[in-house]
């Protein structure tokens, strides 16, 4: 069942990467890389019961605290055309 | 750990995974910002949540399920305030939704300035 789940995520995170890199427009780049992320943190957070490591899960929330800043940033840069920091 | 828990888990990844396709297909099949932000970041807020929740019920340790519902909040938090922050950006920056008749936030932004 591990392995079912991981190899899902990442087909699912390969399909959002194709909308990555042919996304006509910018936001839809940002859209879909906020997507992957997402898709790429719970694939850590499944990591952990496969080997069980804690340091998983550790980096697994850096990684999402850190994804969720830099769409925030991303957002701004798209907004302003600069950063109004 | 008993039949119970294992089945519980498997059925709320296997529930996620569902969330996690269907996000990615709407990602791929719509025809708009808006609507790639719909599908994208709610479907999927779920749907990862609900595999982090089975990740916690299987967890070997309590350490470890505390983490992982850790991240689970984490996510319920900051997923819709990232997705509103692109959906507001994208309309400052003056792309029009998809088929629209009636624009009042437009007008109300308009009006204020």
């Amino acid at each position: 069942m591990i392995y079912t789940v991981l190899w899902g995520l990442l087909f699912a995170g390969l399909v959002g990467f194709y909308r990555v890199v042919m996304g006509p427009t910018v936001p839809d780049r940002i859209v879909a890389a906020d997507t992957v992320s997402t898709i790429l943190t719970t694939f850590l957070a499944v990591l952990y019961l496969l080997f069980n490591d804690m340091v998983f899960l550790d980096v697994a929330l850096a990684f999402a605290v850190l994804s969720f800043v830099d769409v925030l940033v991303m957002a701004k840069y798209f907004e302003h055309g600069e950063l109004h920091l | 750990m008993s039949v119970f828990i294992r089945l519980l888990s498997s059925f709320l990844m296997a529930l996620g995974l569902f969330f996690a396709f269907a996000s990615v297909v709407g990602l791929i099949r719509f025809p708009d910002v808006y609507t790639r932000v719909h599908a994208g970041t709610k479907a999927l807020s779920g749907g990862a949540m609900l595999i982090l929740i089975g990740v916690a019920v299987r967890a070997p340790s309590w350490q470890g399920a505390v983490k992982s519902v850790l991240i689970a909040l984490f996510f319920l938090a900051t997923n819709p305030l990232a997705s509103h922050a692109i959906s507001r950006a994208c309309y400052r920056h003056g792309i029009a939704p998809h088929g629209t008749v009636l624009d009042e936030y437009g007008e109300a932004m308009e009006d204020r300035s």
